[in-house]
């Protein structure tokens, strides 16, 4: 009896296609039902606007402090109704999300503003954000204090009194809306702060059309 | 020429095969030998002699070691091939590591055929009536869905208490959380009471609200907001039509 031939030679290419796509089909099932394994930052990014309800949101900027967390990235993003920042983290396990705070823009008012502020062992970073609506508002003033307090201590390690000064040049726009980030880092060591900021807008001629406390905000831990 | 030379000779201008490509060669000519020689063995040739007649019928071993090595270009390819192994491989291992998400997955898969009934609703006495629901809308990519009302005494008021649940649309997909935080219900009133409690997961959300109700009251209505989507849904009372 002639023996039955076995599968046919495999060229290089066809081996490799079908490797890509059993390579392909793990990912999609990793991510999908474990909701790990991310291969790109971008994906947790979408998982936060699924946590978090916003829908779909367009990428503003992107922040990158190496000295602060080398495997942290920070996203403005936002839409009709959102402003979000939100983190992307690069672990064991991929890429995961980290949320941050989402302002809802539905009321209408000047400004959105809000502020996340984030540890990593014994450092912290803090970025103040959000969204104008006012088409007078040409600069922001953004102001405040930041008091960092280490462990259960109420003695602050520092206290910084803070302040940024935003032309239009310096806010980001997409969509035909216009936002700002402001960031900046702890100088000393901390455990936990308290912050108290106010963004102030201004027309043109310098007259204060808007002010707003900020007051929505989120506070995010990771433990190196 | 032997079997073996003649396998060395076609394998010659394949050099740069990787260990396993090589052997797919030796394997795939040595059944096209096998399977010449099959025929002329069963006409009762000599064995040594058929091998040697089917070497010659094949041709020339370095022209077909050429030909052979056309399918073999392309270290592109070879590379790409060991890193969508070497993906697999990490995939596989995050997996393992990842089985405690197996619970929000099955959660999610669940609470579609049958939302969970163990969910925690705080204190709840003299319950009068209660009723299994089903009644949905669609937020964003998630669906929200209440799935069971009851009429009893809580924090010594007459109340109605709804449990609702919400998940992604898609199986597997992620469900937007503080369902408990964005709702409210409100009863015929105007009133609202407070939250009796909820757990949830990347899969799924669960929240328990209640409000107080007055016999005669026929339904509450559940409040969803975020981000300036509102969504109202009217929930019949158990025995409600008959109190009226």
């Amino acid at each position: 009896m002639k023996k039955e031939r076995r599968e046919r030679l495999s060229s290089r290419r066809r081996r490799t296609l079908r490797r890509v796509l059993i390579a392909l089909a793990a990912v999609f099932v990793v991510n999908r039902v474990f909701m790990i394994g991310l291969l790109f930052p971008i994906q947790a990014i979408r998982h936060n606007e699924e946590r978090q309800g916003t829908g779909r949101t367009a990428v503003v900027c992107r922040d990158w402090e190496p000295n602060f967390r080398w495997n942290f990235l920070a996203y403005l993003t936002g839409n009709e109704n959102v402003t979000m920042l939100s983190g992307a983290d690069l672990g064991l396990y991929g890429w995961s999300q980290s949320p941050g705070p989402a302002l809802d823009c539905t009321e209408e008012a000047p400004m959105h503003c809000g502020l996340w502020t984030i540890r990593a062992g014994n450092r912290m970073r803090l970025y103040v954000f959000g969204r104008i609506d006012d088409p007078d508002i040409v600069r922001l003033k953004i102001q405040g204090s930041w008091t960092t307090f280490k462990d259960d201590s109420d003695l602050p390690t520092s206290q910084t009194e803070q302040e940024w000064a935003l032309e239009e040049g310096d806010w980001l726009e997409k969509d035909g809306r216009r936002y700002f980030l402001a960031a900046t880092r702890a100088g000393a060591e901390v455990n936990w702060s308290v912050q108290d900021f106010t963004v102030i807008g201004y027309d043109k001629y310098y007259y204060e059309t808007a002010r707003a406390e900020v007051k929505q905000g989120a506070s995010s831990t990771f433990y190196d | 020429m032997t079997r073996e030379e003649f396998m060395d000779r076609v394998l010659l201008p394949l050099g740069r095969l990787t260990a396993e490509e090589r052997e797919s060669v030796r394997r795939e000519l040595e059944e096209h030998v096998e399977d010449r020689m099959e025929a002329m063995l069963d006409m009762g040739w000599d064995p040594a002699l058929a091998e040697s007649r089917c070497l010659e019928a094949m041709g020339d071993p370095v022209e077909i070691g050429r030909e052979m090595a056309r399918q073999y270009r392309g270290w592109g390819w070879l590379w790409l091939g060991r890193a969508a192994v070497a993906l697999t491989f990490v995939m596989c291992v995050l997996a393992l590591l990842g089985l405690g998400m197996l619970g929000a997955a099955w959660d999610n898969l669940q609470v579609r055929l049958r939302p969970s009934p163990a969910i925690s609703t705080g204190k709840v006495e003299n319950i009068e009536a209660e009723a299994d629901l089903d009644i949905r809308a669609e937020v964003g990519n998630d669906i929200l869905r209440i799935y069971q009302v009851f009429i009893g005494e809580k924090e010594g008021q007459r109340s109605a208490m709804v449990l609702a649940c919400m998940y992604d649309r898609l199986p597997f997909g992620i469900v937007a959380d503080n369902l408990c935080n964005r709702s409210e219900l409100w009863n015929e009133r105007g009133g609202t009471g407070n939250s009796a409690g909820g757990r949830g997961n990347y899969g799924v959300e669960y929240a328990v609200r209640w409000t107080p109700v007055e016999p005669g009251d026929t339904c509450v209505i559940w409040e969803y907001r975020a981000f300036g989507e509102t969504i109202r849904l009217e929930i019949p009372l158990p025995g409600g039509e008959e109190t009226a």
